[in-house]
Protein backbone atom coordinates (compact mmCIF):
# COMPACT_ATOMS: atom_id res chain seq x y z
CA UNK A 1 0.00 0.00 0.00
CA UNK A 2 1.21 3.84 -0.62
CA UNK A 3 1.44 4.87 2.91
CA UNK A 4 1.88 9.14 3.74
CA UNK A 5 3.79 9.15 7.08
CA UNK A 6 2.22 12.49 9.05
CA UNK A 7 3.26 13.79 12.38
CA UNK A 8 5.25 16.41 14.30
CA UNK A 9 9.22 16.94 12.88
CA UNK A 10 9.70 16.30 16.49
CA UNK A 11 8.70 12.68 16.32
CA UNK A 12 11.38 12.76 12.88
CA UNK A 13 13.62 10.12 14.47
CA UNK A 14 10.49 7.85 15.15
CA UNK A 15 9.31 8.25 11.36
CA UNK A 16 12.31 6.76 10.23
CA UNK A 17 11.85 3.85 12.00
CA UNK A 18 8.08 3.39 11.26
CA UNK A 19 9.11 3.87 7.45
CA UNK A 20 11.68 1.30 7.40
CA UNK A 21 8.89 -1.24 9.29
CA UNK A 22 6.48 -0.23 6.57
CA UNK A 23 8.43 -0.93 3.90
CA UNK A 24 9.67 -4.63 5.48
CA UNK A 25 5.86 -4.99 5.31
CA UNK A 26 6.06 -4.21 1.06
CA UNK A 27 4.34 -0.91 1.78
CA UNK A 28 5.83 2.30 -0.67
CA UNK A 29 6.02 5.26 2.52
CA UNK A 30 6.63 8.91 2.07
CA UNK A 31 7.77 11.00 4.84
CA UNK A 32 7.33 14.95 5.74
CA UNK A 33 10.40 16.74 3.69
CA UNK A 34 13.53 17.20 5.97
CA UNK A 35 14.39 20.37 3.96
CA UNK A 36 11.32 23.21 2.91
CA UNK A 37 12.39 25.92 0.25
CA UNK A 38 12.04 29.68 1.44
CA UNK A 39 10.30 32.52 0.08
CA UNK A 40 13.94 33.96 -0.97
CA UNK A 41 14.89 30.09 -3.01
CA UNK A 42 16.81 29.58 -0.07
CA UNK A 43 16.89 25.73 1.07
CA UNK A 44 15.69 25.89 5.19
CA UNK A 45 15.95 22.29 7.06
CA UNK A 46 12.91 21.57 9.34
CA UNK A 47 15.12 22.02 12.26
CA UNK A 48 15.91 25.56 11.58
CA UNK A 49 12.33 26.19 10.22
CA UNK A 50 10.76 25.22 13.34
CA UNK A 51 13.47 27.36 15.84
CA UNK A 52 14.44 30.24 13.57
CA UNK A 53 17.23 32.76 15.36
CA UNK A 54 15.72 35.98 13.67
CA UNK A 55 12.67 37.76 12.65
CA UNK A 56 13.43 37.67 8.56
CA UNK A 57 14.16 33.86 9.37
CA UNK A 58 10.55 34.02 10.53
CA UNK A 59 9.31 35.38 7.74
CA UNK A 60 10.85 33.40 5.37
CA UNK A 61 9.62 30.35 7.53
CA UNK A 62 5.89 32.23 6.58
CA UNK A 63 6.58 31.76 3.32
CA UNK A 64 8.00 28.91 2.87
CA UNK A 65 4.79 27.14 5.11
CA UNK A 66 3.11 27.02 1.59
CA UNK A 67 5.07 24.89 0.42
CA UNK A 68 5.50 22.84 3.96
CA UNK A 69 1.80 21.15 4.13
CA UNK A 70 2.46 17.79 2.77
CA UNK A 71 -0.50 17.85 0.22
CA UNK A 72 1.28 16.44 -2.68
CA UNK A 73 2.53 13.34 -0.57
CA UNK A 74 -1.37 12.91 0.98
CA UNK A 75 -2.73 13.27 -2.45
CA UNK A 76 -0.30 10.41 -3.53
CA UNK A 77 -1.23 7.88 -0.76
CA UNK A 78 -3.46 4.97 -0.35
CA UNK A 79 -3.92 5.91 3.31
CA UNK A 80 -2.02 8.20 6.24
CA UNK A 81 -0.70 6.99 9.27
CA UNK A 82 0.00 9.82 11.70
CA UNK A 83 2.81 9.01 14.17
CA UNK A 84 1.57 10.71 17.60
CA UNK A 85 3.83 10.12 20.39
CA UNK A 86 4.40 12.14 23.71
CA UNK A 87 4.95 16.28 23.44
CA UNK A 88 4.39 19.04 25.24
CA UNK A 89 3.44 16.88 28.16
CA UNK A 90 0.47 15.47 26.22
CA UNK A 91 0.41 11.90 25.15
CA UNK A 92 0.29 10.76 22.07
CA UNK A 93 0.67 14.33 20.81
CA UNK A 94 -1.22 15.87 17.51
CA UNK A 95 -0.01 18.80 16.15
CA UNK A 96 -2.21 21.46 14.13
CA UNK A 97 -0.46 21.24 11.11
CA UNK A 98 -0.86 17.28 11.44
CA UNK A 99 -4.49 18.25 12.19
CA UNK A 100 -5.00 20.36 8.91
CA UNK A 101 -2.85 17.19 6.60
CA UNK A 102 -5.49 14.99 8.16
CA UNK A 103 -8.56 16.96 7.17
CA UNK A 104 -7.26 16.93 3.65
CA UNK A 105 -6.66 13.06 3.96
CA UNK A 106 -10.75 12.91 5.13
CA UNK A 107 -11.50 15.32 2.45
CA UNK A 108 -9.80 12.99 -0.31
CA UNK A 109 -11.62 9.46 1.57
CA UNK A 110 -8.06 8.22 2.25
CA UNK A 111 -8.12 6.23 5.38
CA UNK A 112 -6.56 7.87 8.89
CA UNK A 113 -4.24 5.73 10.75
CA UNK A 114 -3.05 6.83 14.14
CA UNK A 115 -0.31 4.68 15.84
CA UNK A 116 -1.55 5.47 19.36
CA UNK A 117 -4.75 6.40 21.00
CA UNK A 118 -6.49 9.83 20.36
CA UNK A 119 -5.37 12.24 22.49
CA UNK A 120 -6.38 14.91 25.29
CA UNK A 121 -6.48 18.19 23.11
CA UNK A 122 -8.61 20.90 22.49
CA UNK A 123 -9.68 19.32 19.01
CA UNK A 124 -10.19 15.68 20.21
CA UNK A 125 -13.91 16.12 18.50
CA UNK A 126 -12.26 16.79 15.11
CA UNK A 127 -9.77 14.11 15.22
CA UNK A 128 -13.02 11.80 16.49
CA UNK A 129 -14.93 12.70 14.05
CA UNK A 130 -12.38 11.44 11.22
CA UNK A 131 -12.71 8.05 12.63
CA UNK A 132 -9.04 7.37 12.52
CA UNK A 133 -7.78 3.50 13.23
CA UNK A 134 -5.84 3.35 16.08
CA UNK A 135 -3.19 0.58 15.26
CA UNK A 136 -1.11 0.52 18.94
CA UNK A 137 2.03 0.54 17.48
CA UNK A 138 1.03 -2.67 15.60
CA UNK A 139 1.77 -1.84 11.79
CA UNK A 140 0.37 -5.18 10.61
CA UNK A 141 -3.13 -3.37 11.25
CA UNK A 142 -2.67 -1.07 8.26
CA UNK B 1 -18.79 34.66 -6.53
CA UNK B 2 -20.21 31.25 -5.06
CA UNK B 3 -19.52 31.48 -1.29
CA UNK B 4 -18.95 29.34 1.58
CA UNK B 5 -18.77 30.36 5.41
CA UNK B 6 -16.84 28.75 8.10
CA UNK B 7 -16.99 29.57 11.50
CA UNK B 8 -17.23 27.92 15.10
CA UNK B 9 -21.23 26.73 15.22
CA UNK B 10 -21.29 29.29 18.32
CA UNK B 11 -21.35 32.03 15.64
CA UNK B 12 -24.29 30.79 14.05
CA UNK B 13 -26.34 33.83 14.23
CA UNK B 14 -23.95 36.17 12.85
CA UNK B 15 -23.24 33.56 10.16
CA UNK B 16 -27.50 34.18 9.10
CA UNK B 17 -26.61 37.50 9.02
CA UNK B 18 -23.43 38.10 6.89
CA UNK B 19 -25.47 35.64 4.78
CA UNK B 20 -28.16 37.82 4.07
CA UNK B 21 -25.58 40.71 3.27
CA UNK B 22 -23.72 38.81 1.18
CA UNK B 23 -26.91 37.52 -0.36
CA UNK B 24 -27.76 41.53 -1.42
CA UNK B 25 -24.48 42.19 -2.42
CA UNK B 26 -25.11 39.27 -5.52
CA UNK B 27 -23.44 36.48 -3.92
CA UNK B 28 -24.41 33.28 -3.70
CA UNK B 29 -24.00 31.68 -0.40
CA UNK B 30 -23.85 28.40 1.54
CA UNK B 31 -23.29 27.48 5.77
CA UNK B 32 -23.13 24.68 7.84
CA UNK B 33 -27.00 22.96 8.24
CA UNK B 34 -29.20 24.57 10.58
CA UNK B 35 -30.39 20.96 11.71
CA UNK B 36 -28.47 17.62 12.62
CA UNK B 37 -30.08 14.59 13.58
CA UNK B 38 -30.27 12.75 16.90
CA UNK B 39 -29.40 9.39 17.91
CA UNK B 40 -32.58 7.97 16.26
CA UNK B 41 -32.59 10.20 13.47
CA UNK B 42 -34.96 13.42 14.56
CA UNK B 43 -33.95 16.55 13.95
CA UNK B 44 -32.70 19.14 15.77
CA UNK B 45 -31.12 22.63 16.03
CA UNK B 46 -27.50 22.55 15.25
CA UNK B 47 -27.40 24.91 18.62
CA UNK B 48 -28.97 21.93 20.63
CA UNK B 49 -26.53 18.90 18.80
CA UNK B 50 -23.55 21.56 19.95
CA UNK B 51 -25.00 21.56 23.23
CA UNK B 52 -25.38 18.00 23.27
CA UNK B 53 -21.87 17.53 21.95
CA UNK B 54 -19.74 19.72 24.46
CA UNK B 55 -21.30 17.53 27.38
CA UNK B 56 -20.06 14.10 25.65
CA UNK B 57 -17.53 12.26 27.11
CA UNK B 58 -17.92 8.82 25.04
CA UNK B 59 -15.46 8.41 22.17
CA UNK B 60 -18.22 5.74 20.66
CA UNK B 61 -21.03 7.97 20.66
CA UNK B 62 -23.41 8.68 17.79
CA UNK B 63 -22.43 12.20 18.37
CA UNK B 64 -18.89 11.69 16.32
CA UNK B 65 -20.86 10.02 13.42
CA UNK B 66 -23.09 13.60 12.92
CA UNK B 67 -19.72 15.21 12.97
CA UNK B 68 -18.23 13.40 10.62
CA UNK B 69 -21.43 13.90 8.14
CA UNK B 70 -21.04 17.58 8.56
CA UNK B 71 -17.52 17.53 8.15
CA UNK B 72 -18.12 15.99 5.48
CA UNK B 73 -20.91 18.23 4.06
CA UNK B 74 -18.91 21.34 4.75
CA UNK B 75 -16.55 20.24 2.32
CA UNK B 76 -18.09 19.90 -0.41
CA UNK B 77 -19.58 23.46 0.23
CA UNK B 78 -16.48 24.60 0.04
CA UNK B 79 -15.51 22.28 -3.32
CA UNK B 80 -18.87 24.29 -4.15
CA UNK B 81 -17.44 27.43 -3.74
CA UNK B 82 -15.23 30.30 -5.27
CA UNK B 83 -14.01 31.59 -2.16
CA UNK B 84 -14.78 30.65 1.63
CA UNK B 85 -15.30 33.57 4.18
CA UNK B 86 -14.06 32.30 7.61
CA UNK B 87 -16.19 34.49 10.10
CA UNK B 88 -13.52 34.58 13.50
CA UNK B 89 -14.98 36.31 16.43
CA UNK B 90 -13.83 36.23 19.99
CA UNK B 91 -14.18 32.88 21.96
CA UNK B 92 -13.09 31.84 25.00
CA UNK B 93 -11.42 34.92 25.97
CA UNK B 94 -9.46 34.68 22.38
CA UNK B 95 -9.96 37.73 20.08
CA UNK B 96 -10.99 36.62 16.46
CA UNK B 97 -10.83 32.74 17.49
CA UNK B 98 -10.11 30.33 15.01
CA UNK B 99 -10.56 27.01 16.43
CA UNK B 100 -9.79 23.31 14.92
CA UNK B 101 -12.64 22.73 12.79
CA UNK B 102 -12.43 25.99 10.97
CA UNK B 103 -8.86 25.09 10.67
CA UNK B 104 -9.41 22.06 8.72
CA UNK B 105 -11.83 23.54 6.44
CA UNK B 106 -9.15 26.79 4.91
CA UNK B 107 -6.87 23.82 4.75
CA UNK B 108 -9.34 21.91 2.72
CA UNK B 109 -9.87 25.39 1.06
CA UNK B 110 -5.90 26.07 0.74
CA UNK B 111 -6.00 22.40 -0.90
CA UNK B 112 -8.10 23.31 -3.88
CA UNK B 113 -6.70 26.31 -3.76
CA UNK B 114 -9.61 28.78 -2.95
CA UNK B 115 -9.24 32.28 -1.88
CA UNK B 116 -9.97 32.30 2.01
CA UNK B 117 -11.09 35.59 3.12
CA UNK B 118 -10.75 36.37 7.30
CA UNK B 119 -14.19 38.70 8.50
CA UNK B 120 -11.72 39.95 11.17
CA UNK B 121 -7.41 39.85 11.83
CA UNK B 122 -5.52 36.86 12.79
CA UNK B 123 -6.07 35.59 16.10
CA UNK B 124 -3.31 35.10 18.74
CA UNK B 125 -2.71 31.85 18.86
CA UNK B 126 0.09 28.84 19.22
CA UNK B 127 -1.38 27.78 15.41
CA UNK B 128 -1.51 31.87 13.87
CA UNK B 129 1.84 30.67 11.43
CA UNK B 130 -0.27 27.66 9.99
CA UNK B 131 -3.03 30.52 8.88
CA UNK B 132 -0.35 32.57 7.91
CA UNK B 133 0.69 30.24 5.39
CA UNK B 134 -2.78 29.99 4.04
CA UNK B 135 -2.25 33.73 3.37
CA UNK B 136 -5.96 34.49 3.70
CA UNK B 137 -6.96 38.05 2.87
CA UNK B 138 -8.38 40.28 5.84
CA UNK B 139 -11.66 41.90 5.58
CA UNK B 140 -11.94 43.74 8.59
CA UNK B 141 -15.77 43.50 8.56
CA UNK B 142 -16.23 45.35 5.26
CA UNK B 143 -18.58 42.53 3.39
CA UNK B 144 -17.41 44.76 0.11
CA UNK B 145 -13.95 43.58 -0.08
CA UNK B 146 -15.02 40.37 -1.24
Amino acid sequence: MRITICGSVAFYEQMLKIKSRLENLENDVKLPPMEVIGTEGRTISVVEFYNPQTPEARNENIGALKKHFDFDNITWCEAILVVNADKKDVANYIDINTLIEMGVAFYLNKPIYLLNPVPEISYKEEILAMFPMVVNDDLTKI
Amino acid sequence: MKITICGSIAFFEQMLAVQKELEKNGHEVKLPPLKIKDENGNLISVTEYYNLRKMETDDQSWIWQRKKEAIKTHFDKIDWSDAILVLNYDKKGIANYIGGNTLMEMGVAFYLNKPIYLYQPLPEVSYKEEILGMFPIIINGDLTKI
